[in-house]
């Protein structure tokens, strides 16, 4: 069972169920007092109130009343009963079948009563409608303190209230036609939907309608959710779709054709659009103009059948490109998707390219099915070219590799310095590498594999133009400005960049002085510098150094203060062991850093003080994580006990301690612990007493008062291996004190800063933390500039990348490279090498992405190793250091299948009998072999050295080798212990043959080709 | 891809009780119709999400009594504030929250006994290796590194939910799941 699910099982599977009480104590919802407001006499009066529903139909509403009982969850029809269970409120999401369909909704009022809202209808009520407030309603009303029904009779439509007991308690009444012979506004707007729904048009609603002329209405129709809206025209009189003027019949349906394929800024409210009709090679068009997006479009579509025929891009001032704008061409891809639903269909990702200035490639991601687009748009007239459904993405980056090199007819054997980087935004993949001085850079569409584009370059000329934005980055040229300013980042007041000549500028402001620092965004070279205030003396600069780590002059040797640069004072000293270098801002008097180095850091600090295995009390420190010793975890920092004290429990513990634990606890894994030896380690190695600590601190253990002990059982804890610790850096902080950073292995390479503090030459530990931890603003990951990732947000965004976000199957390892991280992710079924830039500017960051192991990487080489009819195995049998060292005659020793035939007395010559070699004679095909050596060592026989035949005896006529057998060594059993890469595609396997303590390690290097197969490099003893 | 509750995709995996059923609109709806007075709604709510109510009281008050005074408290409290809720897609931890909250008033209570026996926290008649895997949880984990494991295993939180409902970064919350994980293992 998983361990998921052992903790879901222990925390849910004996739960109580309190469902009975919660049911009883649950309060009946209380009827508030609705605060009955003056409402509007034009358009609602109270007319009633009453106590019952038979007053109600005694009133004269009779059948056409329509209500529906919330208690009783009936339909309507008359049925009165006020008694069962609410039934809710659900918004229908289809228009209604007719406009005099009777009710199947309720309204529902606002607590203030300040809103009626209708969320289905009666023929006179509206779909969604604002009785008395014109207020746009939200869609999450609701009602809390009454009920409404609603009624249509003879013209009005009525809301009823009721209260939770179901009494009637007002009525309201919207007068709407007022029989003048018309149709009511309500039925306007419920053949105007009915209208567009019929035009499938998918759901929406009428937002407000209006009588003109006392002839027709105009009724505006929106999307569901208000993405899109129209106006269509109803005859007052007949209910009829109206044309009532040529133009705006022109505008409505302009308006419709145009809207679901250019959705615009003007989202809300549709443009009123001068529509022309223009007759162009005989063919009649509506012709109108748009400026969107910087953008001045000319739109032609058919009078005939509103297919939109053209896009033109005018000259105008503001774009003079003649092509059409991103954001149209990827509306254009989407709407293409699903027209109907316009802006439902939402592409969260767009892969948009403009390709030799004439199409646009666009890719969409349906957010409904998941299902990906490629669309191919010319970019003047907006006509989609070519579109391509369920385009697949590309995965590997090696898959990537391979479209490039087959683009630019390279193999892979010519290519050198392989760079594969994601395009963070355009869902593309750009693989860049160098066949002797030229470097080609290919960009591949993610989806699609298309080659969007290929460039050249000799790389002896423009060595150094990696950088495709060509800039260092407003972090790198903030780095370089608070050096020259010799300001911290805080101090930074603004920033700005201009393009024109591409500086950047930082102003900084610290006290009274200001300074502005101007950098050249593609050199990072100063352009200029400016700064007001004076300079400290040496004298103040020193004392402020001194004051900063609480150190007077006479308590320090060796002390220095120099002008560093032009802008601060470099000022070192030694105290206690210690040597401090501390940089002074020369105007401000800022601390700029506090840095010791490591070349004159005391011995006394290194991975010596945590050496030994019992008894090292600093080295028990790190087994867990704490702020300061007032948090310490007595039960972990003691898990080992004392050597002094024997476990063996005497009479009166094991009583006392039967009281507290059950029964049955293991008395061998007693630990005792004295409190006065407790207290004693406490003092001397963490600076506190054990009385000072907190009750959290003696978590896990059990105190005995007779004997003074506490007690626990042996733990998981664990004193560490001292070479499991692998300790990068050490500084000093501000009080002198000095933080160890440190990763342990066990913990799969997390940062962790222990912070000691030596007195008396005797170290004492203040915290042990994760890095993250720690809030210093001033510390981050060591020798990490400021911008980069931290190992866990590279693991992260790896994670995220390959899309293995779940860490119960992950195993994240990895380590930091120079500049970039190597991140292994080895789940359950694939093996990823993951490298991560560690340091990234603005939002792009770059990755190298290498699924190598199907199955996983234990299960996979063991399961290759392990097979006995293989040819991995065979090759494990022996050891070779390459493949010159390869023995034909260990690696056939089994022969080939169907090659056991009775041999020949040609064959059998070389062999005699009395020799003893006929029972062990082996037939090895020449070509069987060949194949064997090609596919899985990547050589032939020809090209093989004279030594890896030794033992082969070759016969012309049969073109075969044969060879007699002594002994088939192959293994029996192979144990993966990891796997790393040694290279791009060289995987060394470390494996045992036995599980037996001291068995000898193998390395096993192999190729990775794509398709998924491994070459064997080499096997050796490691 | 869009992020959504997690607790469908917890759930649809258990096929525990009723909640291989309970979508995040099926809550939504559950709790909206509570505002009408819906009981049936309530106790549908309560079949789907008590699991992960009670799992996640217990990982935060350590002992069963407690936690079953948080679960009965919190589906009151729930039918209280049902008008309350605006449905942001995350009704699971709109729940948590609530949870949450009345958990840390419970131990802000000065009449709250801290629980010495670790044994307790088990119900009598548990299953001795439900007990066990209790008992492990509580002594190995963090107060913080229990929460988090209890909302991922048990609640079916993402871990950027995690992160948002305890004020963590997501990369603390990974890692401090991580590390908790491989203590259970090493501990079971």
């Amino acid at each position: 069972m998983r361990i998921q699910d052992r903790i879901y099982q222990a925390f849910t599977g004996s739960r109580p169920n309190v469902l009975g009480k919660v049911l009883e104590d649950i309060s009946p919802r209380k009827a508030t007092k609705t605060k009955h407001k003056k409402l509007s006499e034009r358009t609602m009066q109270l007319i009633a109130t009453a106590a019952s529903i038979a007053i109600l139909i005694s009133a004269g509403f009779g059948g056409f009343a329509y209500y529906r009982d919330y208690f009783a969850g009936q339909k309507p029809g008359g049925d009165s009963t006020l008694n069962g269970t609410n039934p809710g409120i659900t918004q229908p999401t289809t228009p209604p079948t007719d406009p005099n369909s009777p009710d199947e909704l309720l309204m529902w009022i606002e607590e203030d009563a300040r809103q009626i809202i209708c969320p289905g209808a009666t023929a006179e009520t509206l779909p969604v409608e604002v009785v008395l407030d014109l207020m746009y309603p939200e869609q999450d009303r609701y009602a809390s303190n009454c009920y409404v029904a609603s009624a249509a009779y003879e013209g009005y439509h009525y809301a009823l209230y009721y209260t939770q007991e179901g009494v009637l308690s007002r009525i309201g009444v919207l007068r709407s036609s007022d029989a003048q012979g018309y149709i009511s506004q309500t039925v306007a707007q419920r053949k105007a939907l009915l209208a567009y729904a019929q035009k499938q048009h998918g759901p929406c609603v009428a937002s407000g309608s209006e009588l003109v002329d006392d002839t027709y209405y105009k009724v505006r129709i929106s999307g569901e959710y208000y993405q899109w809206s129209t106006l269509v025209y109803i005859d007052a009189y007949s209910g009829e779709l109206a044309a009532p003027e040529d133009t705006a019949d022109l505008n409505y349906r302009m308006d419709d054709m145009i809207y679901p394929r250019v959705l615009m800024s003007s989202i809300y409210m549709p443009p009123i659009l001068p529509v022309q009709t223009v007759t162009e090679d005989g063919i009649e068009k509506y012709c109108f103009t748009r400026t969107e997006n910087g953008y001045c479009y000319e739109f032609k579509f058919s009078t005939a059948d509103y297919t939109l025929l053209s896009i033109a891009v005018l000259d105008c001032e503001c774009e003079k490109t003649g092509h059409i704008s991103e954001f149209l061409a990827g509306w254009i891809a989407q709407m293409d998707i699903d027209p109907d639903y316009y802006g439902r269909v939402h592409g969260i990702d767009f892969g948009l390219q403009l390709i030799d200035d004439s199409v646009y490639y666009v890719e969409v991601q349906h957010e409904g099915n998941d299902a990906n687009y490629a669309y191919y748009i010319d970019a003047r007239s907006g006509q989609i070219l070519q579109a391509i459904e369920d385009a697949e993405p590309i995965t590997t980056a090696l898959e990537a590799r391979n479209i490039a090199l087959a683009a630019n007819g390279h193999s892979i054997e010519e290519l050198k310095d392989l760079a594969i980087t994601r395009n963070g935004f355009n869902h593309a993949i750009t693989v860049s590498y160098q066949v002797d001085s030229t470097r080609y850079q290919t960009v591949i569409a993610m989806f699609s594999g298309k080659v969007l584009s290929q460039t050249e370059r000799n790389e002896t000329a423009s060595r150094g133009d990696e950088n495709r934005s060509n800039v260092i980055g407003w972090q790198k040229a903030r780095d370089i400005a608070l050096e020259v300013c010799g300001r911290q980042k805080t101090h930074m007041i603004g920033f700005d960049y201009t393009f024109a000549n591409d500086i950047y500028q930082f102003d900084f402001v610290f006290a009274d002085a200001s300074s502005t620092c101007r950098i050249n965004a593609r050199t990072g070279g100063i352009q200029n510098s400016n700064a007001e205030g004076n300079q400290l003396s040496q004298e103040t600069a020193t004392d402020i150094a001194l004051n900063y780590v609480n150190l007077s002059a006479d308590q320090v040797s060796d002390l220095t203060a120099t002008l560093s640069g032009n802008t601060s004072y470099l000022v070192s000293f030694e105290a206690n062991s210690i040597h401090y270098e501390i940089t002074v801002h020369d105007t401000s008097g800022l601390i700029l850093e506090v840095k010791l180095p490591i070349t004159t850091r005391p011995q006394s600090i290194g991975f010596d003080i945590f050496a030994g295995y019992n008894g090292n009390w600093l080295r028990q420190g790190l087994t867990h994580a704490y702020d300061s010793p007032a948090q310490l975890q007595l039960a972990q920092l003691f898990s080992k006990g004392f050597d002094t004290e024997t476990t063996t429990p005497t009479d009166e513990e094991i009583a006392y301690l039967n009281t507290v634990w059950p029964t049955d606890w293991p008395q061998e894994d007693l630990i005792r612990l004295p409190a006065e030896q407790m207290d004693q380690v406490l003092q001397q190695y963490y600076g506190i007493r054990l009385e000072e600590l907190g009750t959290a601190c003696f978590d896990g253990l059990v105190y005995m008062e007779s004997t003074n002990c506490y007690y626990c059982m042996a733990g998981n804890s664990a004193a560490l291996e001292l070479n499991d610790i692998k300790a990068y850096r050490v500084e000093t902080i501000s009080d002198g004190s000095l933080r160890l950073y440190y990763y342990l292995h066990q913990r799969q390479f997390e940062p962790w800063v222990v912070t000691l503090r030596q007195n008396d030459r005797e170290w004492v530990i203040l915290s042990n933390q994760h890095l993250e931890d720690i809030t210093d603003p001033n510390s981050g990951e060591p020798d990490v500039p400021d911008g980069s990732i931290s190992f866990w947000g590279a693991a992260e965004l790896a994670m995220e990348y390959t899309g293995l976000t779940d860490l119960e199957h992950v195993t994240v390892t990895g380590n930091r490279i120079d500049d970039h991280y190597v991140i292994y992710l080895n789940d359950t079924d694939i093996l990823y090498k993951v490298t991560v830039k560690a340091y990234h500017s603005f939002d792009i960051l770059d990755f190298e992405m290498i699924p190598l192991v199907e199955g996983g990487i234990q299960y996979k080489f063991e399961s290759m190793l392990m097979d006995h009819d293989g040819w991995y195995n065979a090759a494990i049998a022996h050891q070779f250091a390459s493949l010159e060292e390869l023995q034909l005659k260990e690696l056939f020793c089994t022969g080939f299948p169907g090659e056991s035939t009775e041999f020949t007395a040609e064959e059998l010559a070389p062999f005699p009998e009395e020799e003893g070699y006929y029972g062990d004679l082996i037939r090895l095909p020449k070509e069987k072999m060949d194949a064997v050596l090609r596919a899985y060592f990547g050589t032939f026989l020809s090209q093989l050295d004279g030594q890896c035949f030794a033992g082969l005896k070759y016969l012309e006529s049969t073109g075969c080798y044969y060879s007699c057998v002594s002994d088939v060594n192959r293994p029996e059993e192979v144990v993966i212990w990891g796997a790393e890469f040694i290279d791009f595609e060289l995987l060394q396997v470390r494996y045992r043959l036995s599980y037996e303590d001291g068995a000898p390690f193998f390395l096993l290097t192999l190729r990775y080709l794509p398709g998924g197969s491994w070459q064997i490099i080499s096997n050796v003893q490691e | 891809m869009q992020e959504n509750d997690g607790f469908v995709d917890c759930y649809s995996e258990r096929g525990d009780e009723m909640l291989h059923q309970a979508s995040k609109s099926d809550l939504d709806g559950w709790i909206r119709d509570m505002r009408h007075g819906d009981r049936d709604a309530l106790a549908k709510l309560y079949h789907a999400t008590s699991g992960a109510v009670y799992g996640y009281a217990l990982s935060i008050v350590k002992n069963r009594h407690d936690a079953e005074d948080v679960l009965h408290d919190c589906y009151v409290t729930l039918w209280d504030k049902a008008a309350e809720y605006r449905s942001q897609d995350k009704p699971m931890a709109w729940i948590l929250t609530i949870t949450r909250n009345l958990c840390l008033k419970l131990l802000r209570q000065p009449d709250t006994i801290p629980l010495e026996e670790l044994s307790y926290i088990a119900a009598p008649s548990a299953d001795p290796a439900e007990a066990a895997t209790l008992r492990i949880c509580m002594q190995v984990l963090s107060e913080q590194e229990r929460e988090i494991v209890v909302l991922h295993a048990v609640a079916g939180l993402k871990h950027r939910q995690i992160a948002k409902l305890l004020g963590l970064k997501h990369a603390t919350v990974m890692s401090k799941y991580r590390r908790a994980l491989q203590k259970l293992k090493a501990s079971f």
